[in-house]
């Protein structure tokens, strides 16, 4: 299968030694449908990685398959070198404390009949370690992300959005991971305190050498903290490198569309708007060949027949387009 | 302040009625919309700019309660008038687009069919079949493929693009002097985002009028609007041009969101902290007596414990601060 | 906690009261019948039958000079008492069918169904008295087969109840998070899904209390000498024309705890809407 050989080729080039995640030719499949399709990537320990990509692009599917809220089809996701599959049935206990996931809506994801104590306690108790001295380290971490204790009794209901958030963050943590997901992390705060959330996050990376996989259609956001990101469109990657490589020089022509489309303050940084003809494809039925290729203003005949395969430029850059845009 | 104002209005109140008493959503709020002109409104969470485009158009909730010391529009006061009197320039003069196309679209009514119940209150003389015509002209304007047939469609048929390119169709099928335009693109992907936008700044020309953008997105107003408003705690704190009012803000809450903003092409040391404003924004239930930005702003003295006054600098540019 | 809050909740509307202070008294006397009775329940005295009411004998006496009062209150243990175990069973096992169902294979999904529409599709009273045919009389047997006349009510609320929330995002913010199964379903799954099921035991209990009395009336319920509100209707019946008293305070008995239990429901069912939430 093309798209086999394509993710082939990629985790020969990819697989750094140091990766703490190794994404294997993943298939997520929702009955018929196919939310991620044969996709490969690498998240190297202590980075902050990016998934950006619209409606139907899959990132939401991948960022479940990686917690090991979604089986995969076929393909392989490895923790830490270990199969994540296997995880998943058996070894239920080990893959929370090495993964979370922060979700978009962190009100939505406390359970609403318990209050926070309850809900802070929650990971020590799964981890069997409710002691008054492991509950010390709950509450230094509450006095660190600004939440005062009187929180406690509150029910979810009664939160804020951003404190609702910081208590999910607190429980994640809990849990002692090396990797977060996090879904949208600014998602409905205003932009005056995007930014606090922003430097919460990147203190707790410092502090606990964590691994961050960004997930946001926030492409100011992306642009400035993480260090690698990938593209997606339609449940494969189009687009993977360094963060100021891709944004400097896209090569992939979506990629470039949704970088111009990013509307920015700096007048003078105000690129021409690169308007995409067509809508988004439905994801239950995607185009033949690149699947890009319906609304690619630099389309060809054999972007409607073959598939493109992810290849490398330089730098860990890869892009998968039959006619990439100059990059050097 | 221009005397050409296509829209005026001062000392707007709105207050809703809550469990805890009355929220004092917007407190004196005094506007002018220029004639041919695009004005964005920005502000974030609590700043009264959607609720300020729904007492324009008279949509609030029965539980808001709304007075105004003189609303003109093209002229004409509208205070003096009737509920019934005011009401009459909704869909003929005045049009709205709102975020969510799918709750503003009928779910069992075709296309079609609306597109030409939305025209009847401003012509209503005119045959059923000619307003089709015009309706079905007007969806390919704004880019609908294959209009013709699409009339005959249902909303949940269309994408969200296609809904909210319906929904400038309908707004513009009526040719108001007054688009309003509540968070246009922010339920939409980038892409899709961006022809809406393109699509925006193209028929702006065919609007004789002037239209009104409000949105949280700075990036958005900078690129599509000639003036800017913007608003905190229900009040306006600074208006102008705005590419004037982004380069040199004159109140600090301005100073400081544009600093908020952040780019993806920061050059700056990237481990450095993103700013932002410490605090959150007043309570509308009990606002605050001084400046509305007092409590969160680095530059705030004694004399803010008093409700700024605007000052007017050079045309068309005001700031409530006393620092200026 | 939120038994406070609930109490306060429903205290706070006069419905409410009311309702909470009758289940109240109807179990205080049903646990201390013998504080609150006067005579022996079973006592004989043929001399005094049929009296009205007086100072010695409040409601008066039945046929065998028993007195009215004393048996009512035991009364108040069979209806009471049966309407909570029997309450229990089929929540119990309502329950567990109705979780099952939401999560299993759609083949038991659709078998389970399949048992609680057939149970459903008999007329309550008439499949109870199917049963007692079947079966026989007597207090075990007519807890037994009651229960099963409610499963399905309940199996239904709590299937289609864990169906709305099976795929809500804290239930996977709790697998994420890596809690135990057993946990999810005891700590997360079971408090979300019991507020509507807790309503409708409560306001089944008149119903079963009356289905109880209906079978204790046709004389296939409790046997005698046991005190039920309904073998008194029976007796009061049968001696209508020669004192209407055992009628009468049978028939308030069933009236008053009827009340008491449905408003007691409509007033818990309020109270667990957070959206209806009377102001502190």
């Amino acid at each position: 299968m093309v798209g086999q050989r394509q993710s082939r080729c990629l985790l020969a080039s990819m697989n750094v030694a140091g990766a703490i995640l190794n994404v294997d030719a993943a298939v997520v499949r929702y009955g018929r449908f196919t939310a991620v399709d044969h996709l490969s990537l690498s998240v190297n320990a202590r980075e902050t990685l990016g998934l950006v990509g619209e409606s139907g692009c899959g990132k939401t599917s991948l960022a479940k398959a990686l917690v090991g809220l979604l089986p995969l089809a076929s393909g392989t996701i490895r923790l830490e070198g270990v199969d994540m599959q296997r995880a998943h049935v058996a070894e239920r206990s080990w893959l929370p404390t090495r993964i979370q996931l922060l979700f978009q809506d962190p009100g939505a994801s406390l359970s609403p009949r318990l209050n926070v104590r309850r809900l802070l306690e929650e990971p020590l108790r799964i981890r069997h370690k409710l002691t008054p001295a492991s509950w010390q380290e709950i509450e230094k971490l509450m006095a660190e992300l600004g939440l005062a204790t009187h929180i406690l009794e509150r029910y979810p209901h009664q939160l804020s959005g951003g404190q609702a958030r910081r208590i999910s963050i607190v429980r994640a943590l809990a849990m002692r991971p090396r990797i977060i997901v996090a879904d949208e992390p600014t998602a409905g705060l205003d932009l005056s305190v995007q930014g606090e959330m922003l430097n919460l996050l990147a203190q707790l990376q410092r502090e606990l050498g964590l691994t961050y996989v960004l997930v946001s259609h926030n492409l100011n956001i992306i642009g400035r903290i993480t260090n690698r990101v990938a593209v997606m469109y339609l449940g494969q990657i189009v687009e993977i490198g360094r963060t100021r490589q891709i944004f400097d020089r896209p090569a992939h022509h979506y990629t470039a569309a949704l970088l111009a489309a990013n509307p920015t303050l700096d007048p003078r940084r105000r690129q021409k708007r690169i308007v995409l003809k067509g809508e988004l494809p439905s994801p239950l039925s995607p185009p033949s060949g690149c699947r890009f290729h319906t609304r690619c203003p630099a389309v060809q005949q054999i972007c409607h027949v073959e598939v493109p395969s992810l290849r490398p430029l330089a730098n860990g850059h890869h892009v998968a387009c039959h006619f990439p845009r100059e990059t050097a | 302040m221009t005397l050409s104002a296509l829209l005026s209005i001062r000392a707007l109140d709105v207050h809703y009625a809550t469990e805890r008493g009355p929220a004092q959503v917007l407190r004196g709020v005094d506007i002018d919309i220029p004639e041919n002109s695009v004005v964005g409104i920005v502000g974030e969470s609590g700043s009264g700019k959607s609720t300020l485009a729904l007492a324009i158009m008279d949509l609030l909730p029965p539980n808001a309660t709304q007075c105004a010391a003189s609303y003109s529009f093209e002229g004409e006061d509208l205070v003096a008038q009737t509920l019934a009197e005011r009401r009459r320039l909704r869909g003929t003069e005045m049009a709205m687009i709102f975020q969510d196309p799918m709750s503003s679209l009928h779910p069992l009514h075709a296309i079609g069919t609306q597109m030409v119940d939305t025209q009847r209150a401003k012509y209503p003389g005119v045959a059923a079949g000619e307003l089709w015509q015009r309706a079905s002209a007007m969806l390919t304007r704004v880019g609908v493929p294959d209009a013709a047939a699409r009339m005959s469609r249902y909303p949940h048929e269309f994408s969200g693009g296609m809904r909210q390119r319906v929904m400038i169709a309908m707004a513009l099928l009526v040719q108001p002097k007054l688009l309003i335009a509540d968070e246009p693109t922010t339920a939409l992907d980038a892409t899709i985002e961006a022809q809406i936008i393109e699509l925006l700044s193209d028929v702006r020309r065919d609007i004789r009028g002037s239209v009104i953008l409000i949105s949280h997105s700075l990036g958005l107003v900078a690129d599509l609007c000639d003036h800017v408003i913007v608003m905190y705690g229900g009040k306006v704190i600074e208006v102008g041009k705005v590419d004037d009012v982004f380069s040199r803000p004159q109140h600090p809450y301005t100073e400081a969101l544009l600093a908020c903003e952040i780019s993806p092409w920061q050059t700056s040391d990237p481990s450095a902290p993103l700013p932002r404003i410490r605090g959150s924004p007043p309570d509308p239930v009990e606002p605050p007596v001084g400046c509305v930005f007092a409590a969160r702003c680095p530059q705030c003295f004694d004399r803010c414990s008093l409700p700024p006054e605007t000052k007017w600098l050079d045309s068309g540019r005001a700031v409530a601060c006393w620092l200026r | 906690m939120m038994g406070r809050q609930l109490l306060f909740q429903v205290m706070a509307t006069r419905a409410g009261a009311f309702g909470l202070i009758v289940v109240a008294l109807l179990l205080a006397v049903a646990i201390f019948s013998p504080l609150f009775a006067s005579y022996n329940p079973n006592a004989i005295a043929p001399i005094d039958r049929l009296q009205g009411p007086s100072v010695v004998h409040f409601f008066g006496t039945d046929q065998l000079g028993r007195d009215l009062y004393s048996r009512v209150v035991y009364g108040t243990r069979i209806a009471v008492g049966v309407s909570v175990v029997v309450m229990s069973i089929s929540l119990g096992i309502g329950m567990l069918m109705g979780i099952v169902a939401a999560y299993a294979p759609r083949v038991i999904d659709q078998l389970i169904l399949l048992i609680f529409d057939i149970i459903n599709s008999f007329p309550r009273l008439i499949l109870a008295l199917a049963l007692v045919a079947v079966l026989g009389a007597g207090l075990s047997n007519v807890i037994l087969l009651i229960s099963v006349v409610f499963i399905p009510q309940f199996g239904r609320v709590a299937r289609a109840q864990t169906i709305a929330i099976r795929n809500s995002l804290f239930l996977e913010a709790e697998q994420v998070l890596g809690t135990q199964p057993w946990r999810i379903l005891l700590h997360h799954l079971l408090p979300n899904i019991i507020g509507p099921i807790f309503v409708l035991s409560s306001m089944n209990i008149p119903v079963v209390i009356t289905i109880e009395a209906g079978l204790s009336f046709l004389g296939v319920g409790v046997r005698p000498p046991l005190a039920s509100w309904g073998g008194l209707l029976h007796d009061g019946y049968t001696y209508l024309d020669q004192s209407p008293w055992l009628a009468v305070f049978a028939g308030l008995a069933l009236i008053f705890a009827t009340l008491g239990f449905t408003l007691l429901g409509e007033a818990l069912r309020d109270a667990i809407d957070p959206k209806l939430r009377q102001p502190q």
